[in-house]
C-alpha cells in the first residue's frame, strides 16, 4: 500500500497535474455545452493526447471523461438541458431549485457530491481492481469469450431503442473489426483490394464520424435555444443544505460505485437508481422532485461513483461496459494500451496513474467549478453554430494527424454519412463501437478456445464460466421474449374487436 | 378501428433500419464467402465472418418483423413532424470534410482548414451564403489561425501547412 502510494505521488509531476487539469477543464467546457455526449466529446478530444506518453495520455483521458460528466450538472441545473444523459435525473430537483433563486448552492452540493463519491469510487477501484484481475485471469478463453458475449447482450438490452436493433448493431460493428489481416493467418480479409485497409479500420475515423460528426449534424438539427438562464448567486450551500445532502450522497456513492461494475449500466441508470433508492427515505426538508437538495446530491453522486467504477470490468476483464468506456478504450489501444486480465499486472504504474488523476481530477473539478460556475453559465450563451466549424476542423486534422493519411479522412467522411443515415433512422451508433471493439477480441477467444478443444464447440457448455454467462443470456432473452408478448397482447385483443 | 390497425404500415424509419441492415448484412456475407472457413482442420479467415453475417442477416430479418408489427400498433406509431430538419446542416458538415480532404494535397493545411470551416460554418447557420458571408469568413480566418496554432505547437515538425 506504502509503495502504491509512492506510485501515485511520483506520478503527480507538474506536467502531469497540468494535463489532469487541462482535461478537467476541456472536459467541463464540452459537458457544459447541451448536446455534445461525453463518448463525442472524448472522440473529439482524443487528438490532443497524441503527443503525450501513455501515462499522460491515460492521465488526460480520464480528466475529460469525467469532466465532461461533472459539467453536464451545470447546464441540467440552470437550463433543465443537460449536456449529458444522465443530467436529467439531477435536472428534475435542480432546475426547480435554480427557479427558486438557489442554483448556486444547488452547482455546490452537485459538485461536493461528485467530490465526494469520485474519491470514494477511486480507493475502490483501487482496492477492487487488483483482486478481480488477478480471478480474472485464472479464466479459460472459453469463459471471458462467455464473459465478452454476455457483456455486449448486457449492452445491447440496456442500450436506446430496441434491443433487436441493438444487438444487429452490435454484430455489424464486429464485422467492421474483421477488415484488415487476419491474425490467425495473415491473410488479408474484406478488405476489398485497398491497401490502406490492410491494417484494419482505424479507430478514430470510424469514431469521429460515427460519434463526432453525426452528433454534431444531430445537434444541429434539433438543438433548442435556452430562453432564459436562471441566476446564480453564491455557490456555497448552507448548513441546513449541508445535512440534507450528506446521507444521499452517501447512499448515492454505494449504488452508483456497485451499479457502474456491472457492464451495460449506463450513468443515468444508477442516478435514477440513487433517485429510487431516495423516495425509500423519509425527506429532509424539502421532498423530492419539488427541489430537494437530495435530488441533486444521490444523482449526481451515483453518476460519477457510476462513471468511474465502469473502468472496472475494462481494466480487469477488456469489457467496456458502456459507450464511453468503450471510446476510453479505443483511446487507449491508440495509445498502445490493451486493458484485459493483464492490465493491472503489466502496467502498475498506468493503473497507479489512473487512480492519481481519479482523486486529483475530481479536487480539480470542484475547485474548476464552485468559482467558475458563473464563467460556464455564460459560456451556455455562445452560439452553438459558431463553435461546429472549428470542432470539425480540429477533428479532421486530428484524423489525419494520427498517421498522415488522408485514407482516413476519407474514412471519417464515409462513417459521417452512416452516421447521419442513423440518425436520420433514429438509431444509436454506440453499440457499433461496443462490437467494432469487441468482436475482434471475442474471434481471438473463440479461437483458442476451439484450437484447444479441437474444434469442439460443447466446450462452451464444459466451462463454468461459459455456462454460466450463456445461461444468463438465454434467461435474458426469454424475459425481453416474454415482456414483448406480453406487450403485443393488447394490440392482438384491439385487433379481435 | 380495427380496419386501421390491420392496414399495412408504409415504409418508415423503424422498418427501413432493418432492411438497411439486412443489406449490410448480405453485403458481408458475400465477402465472407469469398475466404475460406477451415484451413487444414484450424479455423480460416472466413468463418467468423460467415458466423456474424448470417447472424446480422437473421437478426435484421427478426427487427424487421418485429418493426412491421409494432407499427400497426398505434401506441408505438411515432407522431409524424411536420417540419422534419433540413438536409444544409449535415450536407454542409460532410462537404465541409470531404473540401478539407480534397483540397488538402493542393494548399496545405491552413488552407483545407480554412475551406472546411468556411462551408461548414454555412451547413451550421441558416444554409444562406449571401445572408452569412461574415460569419463564414471569420470562421474561415478562425480556421486558419487555429490549424496555425496546432502546427507550430502540437503537429510533427513535417506537417505541411502551406502549398509546396
Amino acid at each position: 500500500m506504502t509503495a502504491w502510494l509512492g506510485d501515485i505521488a511520483a506520478l503527480l509531476t507538474l506536467q502531469n497535474l497540468a494535463l489532469c487539469f487541462t482535461g478537467a477543464l476541456v472536459g467541463t467546457l464540452t459537458g457544459v455545452l447541451p448536446g455534445i455526449g461525453p463518448a463525442a466529446t472524448l472522440a473529439l478530444l482524443l487528438p490532443l493526447t497524441y503527443a503525450l506518453d501513455p501515462a499522460g495520455a491515460l492521465i488526460m483521458l480520464a480528466a475529460i471523461y469525467y469532466g465532461a460528466q461533472y459539467g453536464s450538472s451545470t447546464t441540467a441545473i440552470l437550463l433543465n438541458l443537460p449536456g449529458e444523459t444522465s443530467g436529467i435525473v439531477t435536472a428534475l430537483d435542480g432546475h426547480r431549485l435554480a427557479l427558486a433563486g438557489r442554483a448556486g448552492p444547488a452547482i455546490g452540493i452537485a459538485a461536493l457530491a461528485s467530490l465526494f463519491a469520485g474519491l470514494a469510487t477511486a480507493v475502490f477501484i483501487a482496492l477492487a481492481a487488483g483482486p478481480i484481475a488477478q480471478l480474472s485471469l485464472l479464466i479459460a478463453p472459453a469463459g471471458l469469450a462467455g464473459l465478452i458475449a454476455l457483456g455486449l447482450f448486457a449492452a445491447a438490452v440496456i442500450a436506446p431503442g430496441p434491443p433487436l436493433a441493438a444487438i444487429t448493431l452490435i454484430l455489424f460493428g464486429a464485422g467492421l473489426g474483421l477488415v484488415g489481416t487476419d491474425l490467425g493467418g495473415g491473410q488479408p480479409r474484406f478488405t476489398l483490394g485497398v491497401t490502406e485497409l490492410r491494417d484494419g479500420i482505424g479507430f478514430m475515423p470510424l469514431v469521429m464520424g460515427l460519434f463526432g460528426i453525426a452528433e454534431l449534424i444531430r445537434c444541429l438539427e434539433t438543438r433548442d435555444r435556452p430562453e432564459r438562464i436562471a441566476p446564480l448567486g453564491w455557490p456555497w450551500p448552507t448548513g441546513q443544505e449541508l445535512r440534507a445532502s450528506w446521507a444521499p450522497t452517501l447512499r448515492g456513492t454505494a449504488v452508483g460505485a456497485l451499479l457502474g461494475v456491472v457492464p451495460g449500466v449506463t450513468t443515468v441508470m444508477s442516478a435514477l437508481a440513487a433517485r429510487g433508492v431516495e423516495r425509500a427515505f423519509p425527506p429532509t426538508g424539502t421532498p423530492l422532485g419539488q427541489g430537494a437538495m437530495a435530488g441533486v446530491a444521490a444523482p449526481e453522486a451515483a453518476n460519477n461513483a457510476s462513471a468511474q467504477s465502469a473502468l472496472v470490468p475494462l481494466l480487469t476483464l477488456g469489457i467496456p461496459g458502456n459507450p464511453v468506456i468503450a471510446v476510453l478504450a479505443g483511446a487507449l489501444m491508440i495509445h498502445g494500451i490493451a486493458p484485459g486480465p493483464s492490465f493491472i499486472a503489466s502496467n502498475p504504474d498506468l493503473f497507479a496513474a489512473l487512480i492519481a488523476s481519479l482523486v486529483v481530477g475530481n479536487v480539480i473539478l470542484v475547485v474548476l467549478n464552485l468559482p467558475l460556475a458563473g464563467v460556464w453559465a455564460s459560456l451556455l450563451r455562445v452560439p452553438f453554430r459558431t463553435l461546429v466549424p472549428l470542432i470539425i476542423v480540429f477533428a479532421a486534422i486530428g484524423v489525419h494527424s494520427v498517421q498522415n493519411s488522408l485514407f482516413d479522412v476519407w474514412l471519417m467522411l464515409g462513417f459521417g454519412v452512416f452516421g447521419w443515415l442513423l440518425v436520420r433512422l433514429r438509431l444509436e451508433p454506440t453499440p457499433i463501437v461496443l462490437g467494432f471493439i469487441l468482436g475482434p477480441a471475442f474471434e481471438e477467444y473463440l479461437r483458442r478456445t476451439l484450437l484447444f478443444s479441437r474444434g469442439d464447440p460443447g466446450v462452451f457448455l464444459t466451462d463454468p464460466v461459459s455456462l454460466s454467462c450463456l445461461a444468463l443470456i438465454g434467461a435474458g432473452t426469454a424475459a425481453l421474449l416474454l415482456r414483448r408478448t406480453r406487450r403485443a397482447e393488447p394490440y392482438a385483443r384491439l385487433d379481435e374487436h | 378501428m380495427a380496419e386501421d390497425l390491420k392496414g399495412r404500415a408504409p415504409l418508415t424509419s423503424e422498418t427501413l433500419g432493418p432492411l438497411v441492415f439486412l443489406g449490410l448484412g448480405l453485403a458481408m456475407m458475400g465477402l465472407a464467402l469469398t475466404q475460406p472457413a477451415w484451413i487444414d482442420g484450424r479455423i480460416g479467415p472466413g468463418l467468423f465472418g460467415r458466423w456474424l453475417s448470417a447472424a446480422v442477416i437473421a437478426m435484421a430479418m427478426v427487427w424487421f418483423v418485429a418493426a412491421r408489427h409494432s407499427s400497426t400498433a398505434p401506441a408505438r406509431r411515432p407522431a409524424r413532424s411536420a417540419d422534419a430538419p433540413p438536409l444544409f446542416h449535415g450536407i454542409g458538415l460532410l462537404a465541409g470534410v470531404a473540401l478539407f480532404a480534397l483540397a488538402l494535397p493542393m494548399v496545405g493545411l491552413v488552407g483545407a482548414s480554412a475551406l472546411a470551416a468556411f462551408v461548414v460554418r454555412w451547413g451550421s447557420g441558416t444554409g444562406e451564403v449571401a445572408r452569412e458571408w461574415r460569419a463564414c469568413g471569420i470562421a474561415a480566418l478562425a480556421g486558419a489561425a487555429a490549424t496555425l496554432a496546432l502546427g507550430w505547437t502540437l503537429l510533427p515538425p513535417g506537417t505541411r501547412l502551406w502549398p509546396a
